[in-house]
Parts: structure tokens; C-alpha cells; sequence
């Protein structure tokens, strides 16, 4: 990749009236953007919508970003919530917190692996219920608000923070009781 | 700069969508801070040679597309979101924004005929009374004329040509051009010495009347123009007589209103007749 700058400077440019920054600015983040928000949606219009909408919304107001913290974070949050206003009123799209299980038996080596960089907690979660993980993801993980999550999910609010509450109360039963 | 990245199998699994939660959630947190590993996924899902599996993934190059499309589009205004939002159809708002009395020239033009008026009418109460009742409810019926004769109007060629009711675009159009006209007239009044009560707006409400229901003969700025010739007879003959203002007696005012009407009824009568622009200019 040819170094024109940090995504700040880019969107500096863009700021400017620079289409040429935003082109790289979506060379660089469409991609690791497209396949986060496809990790949330199985709908490949969405996804393209909500990645259209995304950039639009970086060039038409890119001091929406203080210069504080990361660009990327700064870029997903307007992602997620470009998803959520997108699939707002669609229930056909089903919105997939439950990756694939690997079709193989990961080997002993990288278990341990496994165990090594993840530790307790990555257990922890994989023994929380589908709906509770999926609340914790567009939550605590993709940092949405109550009321986006439950948008997005198609449950009521109260919902959400009720499983927020009892997968956290249940990860931390969890990891107080250690995993085998 | 993080030392720690994720590995290739990771990255290949989160890419393909074959990861498991905590794993995925370590990756995406690690992709935020981390532009070595972005440029990695990138490259990874460009190398992919099929998105057979991946069916869920964009194309990037047409949505890339789209987003200049969308971004090149010239916004929307503010006032035709406003009319947007009062319930106008949005080729409708758009059609009232395109006409010229929003423009600037075409306002400026209004305001500069009325402030002549107003200064000419300071040379004496009954010739300043004369000419204001005489230029004033004329401002309207010509100002509708203007916004759709489309040797001078060369928005409305394209406009014509869509399939849209030239009715409707025609009333659409004089709504708006007597929104800002009217308005405009009537502020100038006050100005005027002498008592010019609104009643000058009954006979321009028939002028423009007249005017749209003439073009379905002939083009609307001859008829505005004959509008504007018999009108100014009437009143110079009115002033020789007397008073202009005789024009606003109330046996005329009656006259006026029949006028509005009959013109309404003969527009809808024969609103398949409204001019269509000929291709390469001229009437049909």
C-alpha cells in the first residue's frame, strides 16, 4: 500500500473536498468493514447499503470525528449504526450472531493455543445461550445503545437489557466457578 | 503499535466468517488500532478467487460507485425538503423549487418593478395611485405568463417532455410564482400615499386566471400581453375619468371574481389543449 497519510490526514482531505481521500479512505476500511458488518447481517444488499451510506456519511460530515482515538472505530460506529437504520423494519433478515461451528475438531496444539491467548473468558462465552451472545456483541462489543440493539436484534428494549444483565451475571458465575 | 496481531489462520477464519464468537470479537477489537492487520484483511478478501462462500460480501467497486453517485448529486434544498415535508410529492417540490421565481434574477426583477412604482408614485397621490393600479395586479398574471413560456423559460422544456400532467405542472408552477409575487406586491401597497386597499388582488386573481385559461388557445405570454393592453386602456380610461380607483368599484369587483371562475372552468375544460413545447422550440 502506497502511504498518502494517516486516516486522520485523509479525512482532513476529505474535509477538504478530496475525493481522492475518501477513495483511499475506502480502500483501506471497506473491506475489514464489509465482512465485520457481514459477521452481523446475512444480507448482502444491507451490508452494501449500509457500506454506501457509511462513506457518504464520512464525506458529508467528517468532522464528526474529533481527532481523538481511532479512525476505523470512529468509521464502524457510523457502520453499525448505518445496519441498524437499514434493516430498521425488516424482519426478513436475519441478523447472525451465531458464526458456523468449524467444521473440524480443532487439533490439541490449537486448543491449547486457544486457551493460551483467550483464556477463561473465551469459554465463558462460548457457554452463554445464542440470544445472550448476540445481545453482549451489539452491546458491549459493537458498542450500540439499548434501544439500536434491540432495533437490530427485533426485541424489545427491555429485553436487551435484561439479557445484558444475566450475561454478565452468568460470565461472571462463570469465570468465579473456573472452567475445566 | 501493538506487537501482537492476529494470525493468518485467524484472519483467514474471521474473513470467511468461520470464526468463533470470542475469537471474532478479539479480532475485530484488534482491527480497530491495528492498520497493518486492516490491510491484511483487505488483501484477503480480494485474494479471495471466489465469493462463492461469501456471498454476504459486497462489491466494492459498485458500491464505491454508488457513493460518488449519491455524494455528486447535488443536495436538496432546504426549502424543497420543507415541501417535502409538508406532504408535496417530492417531484412535485421539485418542480415548484425549478420555478423562476426562486431565483434570485427573477425575484430581484419582481422587487425592482415595485420599487418603481413605489418612487413614481410619490409625484402625486392620484397619478402614483394610477400607475401602481395599472402595474400591480398586471405583475402576477405576467410573472405566471414568464414561468411557463418556454421560449423563455428553459426549464420547462425538459419538464414538458416528462410524463407529467401539464395541468398540474402548469397550476403547480402559478402557485408557486404567486406565492412569491403576490406576497411581494401586496408589501409594496402600504408604501403607496393614498388608500390602495387590497381589493387590486381580485382583478390580478382573474388576469392569472385568464392567462391560464388563454394558453390553451394560444401561447400564455400573447395572452398575458392582451391581458396587459386592455387592461392599461381601462385604466388610463378610468384616470381621464375620475379616479383609477373606480376600477375597485364594487360593481367591477363582482366582474372580477366571474372572470377567476370562468377561466377555472374553461382550464378544465380544455386542459388537454395546455401547449406542449414542439421539439426544437415552438408551440404545438
Amino acid at each position: 500500500m502506497t502511504d498518502v497519510g494517516s486516516d486522520a490526514t485523509l479525512l482532513a482531505g476529505v474535509g477538504a473536498g478530496d475525493l481522492g481521500a475518501l477513495r483511499e479512505l475506502y480502500d483501506r476500511h471497506a473491506p475489514w468493514l464489509s465482512v465485520r458488518l457481514a459477521r452481523r447481517c446475512n444480507d448482502r444488499e444491507a451490508v452494501a447499503d449500509a457500506l454506501q451510506d457509511t462513506f457518504v456519511a464520512v464525506w458529508r460530515k467528517p468532522t464528526g470525528f474529533h481527532g481523538d482515538g481511532e479512525v476505523a472505530a470512529w468509521i464502524w460506529g457510523i457502520a453499525v449504526r448505518r445496519l441498524v437504520s437499514r434493516l430498521r423494519g425488516r424482519r426478513d433478515v436475519i441478523v447472525s450472531a451465531e458464526p458456523p461451528e468449524p467444521a473440524s475438531v480443532p487439533a490439541a496444539e490449537e486448543q491449547v493455543l486457544v486457551a493460551v491467548e483467550y483464556g477463561d473468558v473465551g469459554q465463558a462465552m462460548a457457554r452463554l445461550s445464542p440470544q445472550m451472545r448476540a445481545v453482549i456483541q451489539v452491546v458491549v462489543l459493537d458498542g450500540l445503545t439499548a434501544k439500536e440493539a434491540a432495533r437490530l436484534l427485533h426485541i424489545p428494549e427491555s429485553t436487551v437489557k435484561t439479557r445484558l444483565s444475566r450475561a454478565k451475571a452468568q460470565l461472571r458465575a462463570t469465570l468465579a466457578e473456573g472452567v475445566v | 503499535m501493538s506487537a501482537w496481531h492476529v494470525d493468518d489462520d485467524a484472519l483467514a477464519r474471521w474473513v470467511d466468517g468461520t470464526e468463533t464468537f470470542a475469537r471474532a470479537a478479539s479480532s475485530e477489537a484488534h482491527l480497530l488500532v491495528c492498520a497493518p492487520c486492516r490491510t491484511r484483511v483487505a488483501a484477503a478478501v480480494r485474494a479471495q478467487p471466489s465469493r462463492g462462500e461469501r456471498a454476504e460480501l459486497p462489491e466494492f467497486e459498485a458500491v464505491w460507485g454508488n457513493v460518488r453517485d449519491v455524494i455528486e448529486l447535488p443536495r436538496v434544498s432546504a426549502f424543497e425538503r420543507l415541501l417535502r415535508r409538508v406532504g408535496l410529492p417530492p417531484a412535485d417540490a421539485r418542480l415548484v423549487t425549478l420555478a423562476p421565481s426562486f431565483r434570485a434574477p427573477w425575484l430581484a426583477g419582481i422587487l425592482l418593478v415595485l420599487a418603481f412604482v413605489v418612487v413614481a408614485a410619490q409625484f402625486g397621490p392620484g397619478r402614483g395611485q394610477a400607475i401602481f393600479l395599472m402595474v400591480a395586479p398586471l405583475l402576477p398574471c405576467l410573472a405566471v405568463a414568464l414561468s411557463y413560456d418556454p421560449s423563455i423559460e428553459p426549464a420547462l422544456e425538459t419538464e414538458l417532455a416528462t410524463p407529467y400532467p401539464a395541468l398540474r405542472l402548469v397550476l403547480l408552477r402559478s402557485l408557486a410564482v404567486l406565492g412569491i409575487g403576490l406576497p411581494a406586491a401586496a408589501a409594496a401597497s402600504p408604501f403607496l400615499p393614498g388608500n390602495v386597499s387590497y381589493l387590486w388582488l381580485l382583478p390580478s386573481l382573474g388576469f392569472v386566471g385568464c392567462v391560464l385559461a388563454a394558453s390553451t388557445w394560444t401561447t400564455p405570454l400573447s395572452a398575458a400581453a392582451g391581458i396587459s393592453v386592455a387592461w392599461f386602456l381601462i385604466v388610463v380610461g378610468t384616470a381621464l375619468a375620475g379616479s383609477a380607483h373606480a376600477v375597485l368599484r364594487p360593481a367591477y369587483l363582482g366582474g372580477y371574481l366571474t372572470l377567476a371562475a370562468a377561466s377555472v372552468v374553461v382550464l378544465l375544460a380544455r386542459h388537454r389543449h395546455l401547449r406542449q413545447p414542439q421539439e426544437g422550440g415552438g408551440w404545438v
